[in-house]
């Protein structure tokens, strides 16, 4: 389990657990008409011959080509990712690695060398809660792609969040997260991973509690190219 | 926006509530790629077997295969306890329940798709299921109407129970485990 270090407003902190919850969909096995376990394999096509894209039904009546015998059938071995200049053999080292940022139209904003953050939730500065917003709003305003929820390891711990879901249920809030010493940062859940936004939300049964981190990346809006595309439609 | 109507019963009434195609982040605020380059040249990605074979990703495709290797076209599915799945038919065609449902219920939802939807319910949370295709399982949906607009919210439902103050953390996800530590282990101190 990871761990979270947490300050409310009025200053108190802890570091507390975090982990997720369990899914409730069923797992789905394929099995074969006797009862066998199916799996998916990585197999070589044996299509060396021709070019990926150049492989069409017209394309291989014509050409006729071989199929490549030392290949065809066998399972992707254990294998190593590496790098080279398309269309050369040798492979390649002392390569960088670059992020191209591109707008919704497709064209390209900047580009800047590849730099992983690290993670940040458990850092000697803790995760502040920097504001509130009332629990319909947020559910309104932002999708929320995935949550986490938070545990204690002793009695500490469960009454600090004990208390800190009390005051979200009771004020039917949800409460903005964010890292770095200002407080203003997504949060980062493990090295090289994704800056995440993400809300706090309480509820309580007597002395048992249920706070969840709700991770979003998205507000609930319509992209504005397709509102566009319906305000055209209407005026036509 | 083009929607195509899902039939849903909601107290008693049959309402249709019209879905458009799903919203993709990137069309809201672009995307990121990420590319190998050295001098300026960006490199192909290739596969290196043990014995120095070179590979690329257009080599290989996925095959659902048995035990002994034979290709399965038409795989079962069944549940990990045995019992098979029978095919439930697409939101499209069948009708499903439409309940209210409540914040919780949102937040307990990991959403995966987001898809525009036309209603005249009050503004509110529902639940429902979903599929787009006729399919064994079928995926938690929420239907979100808010004051701008409504969005079908598909994902599927993560439990996680309340928590009190001398419960033990068995009913949580499997990978967020903590390993466990070698109590039985041998603890020297050399003082």
């Amino acid at each position: 389990m990871k761990n979270i270090h947490l300050s409310t407003e009025d200053g108190k902190n802890a570091r507390v657990l975090l982990h997720r919850g369990r899914s409730t969909a069923p797992k789905v096995v394929q099995v074969t008409s006797d009862g066998q376990e199916t799996e998916t394999k990585t197999v070589h096509r044996g299509n060396k011959a021709l070019p990926e894209d150049q492989i069409t039904s017209q394309s291989l009546i014509d050409g006729d080509p071989e199929i490549d015998l030392d290949h065809i059938g066998k399972y992707l071995p254990d294998s190593t990712k590496a790098y080279r200049i398309p269309g050369k053999e040798e492979l390649e080292g002392n390569f960088q690695t670059f992020v191209t940022l591109l707008g919704p139209d497709g064209s390209v904003k900047e580009k800047n060398p590849y730099s992983p953050k690290k993670a940040n939730i458990n850092e000697t500065v803790p995760v502040k809660i920097t504001k509130r917003m009332p629990v319909t709003d947020a559910f309104q305003k932002f999708v929320f792609h995935n949550h986490y929820c938070l545990g204690h390891e002793d009695g500490i711990q469960h009454d600090f969040l004990l208390a800190l879901a009390k005051d979200l249920e009771a004020k039917g809030e949800v409460a903005l997260l964010g890292a770095g010493a200002k407080g203003n940062q997504p949060l980062v859940f493990k090295d090289a991973g994704t800056p995440t936004r993400a809300f706090l939300m309480g509820e309580t049964q007597g002395d048992k509690y249920r706070l969840r981190i709700l991770l979003t990346r998205q507000e609930l809006k319509m992209p504005e190219g397709r509102l566009t595309a319906d305000t055209d439609a209407s005026a036509e | 926006m083009a929607t195509k109507a899902i039939p849903l019963k909601f107290e008693d009434k049959t309402v249709e509530v019209g879905i458009g195609s799903a919203i993709k982040r990137e069309e809201l605020y672009g995307k990121s790629k990420k590319s190998i380059e050295k001098d300026g040249i960006v490199l192909e990605k290739v596969t290196l077997s043990p014995e120095g074979e070179i590979f690329l990703p257009s080599d290989f495709t996925h095959l659902r295969m048995d035990g002994d290797g034979c290709l399965v076209e038409t795989p079962i599915p069944k549940t990990e306890e045995g019992e098979v799945l029978e095919t439930k038919t697409s939101s499209y065609k069948t009708e499903r329940p439409l309940k209210a449902a409540t914040p919780a219920d949102l937040a307990a939802l990991k959403i995966k798709s987001v898809l525009p939807a036309e209603s005249d319910l009050p503004v509110g949370f529902y639940s429902t299921e979903y599929t787009f295709r006729d399919s064994p399982t079928l995926s938690a949906a929420i239907l979100n109407v808010t004051p701008t607009g409504a969005f079908l919210l598909v994902g599927e439902t993560l439990e996680t129970p309340f928590q009190g103050k001398t419960d033990t953390y068995d009913f949580f996800a499997e990978d967020d485990n903590a390993e466990d530590e070698d109590e039985e282990g041998e603890i020297s101190f050399n003082f």
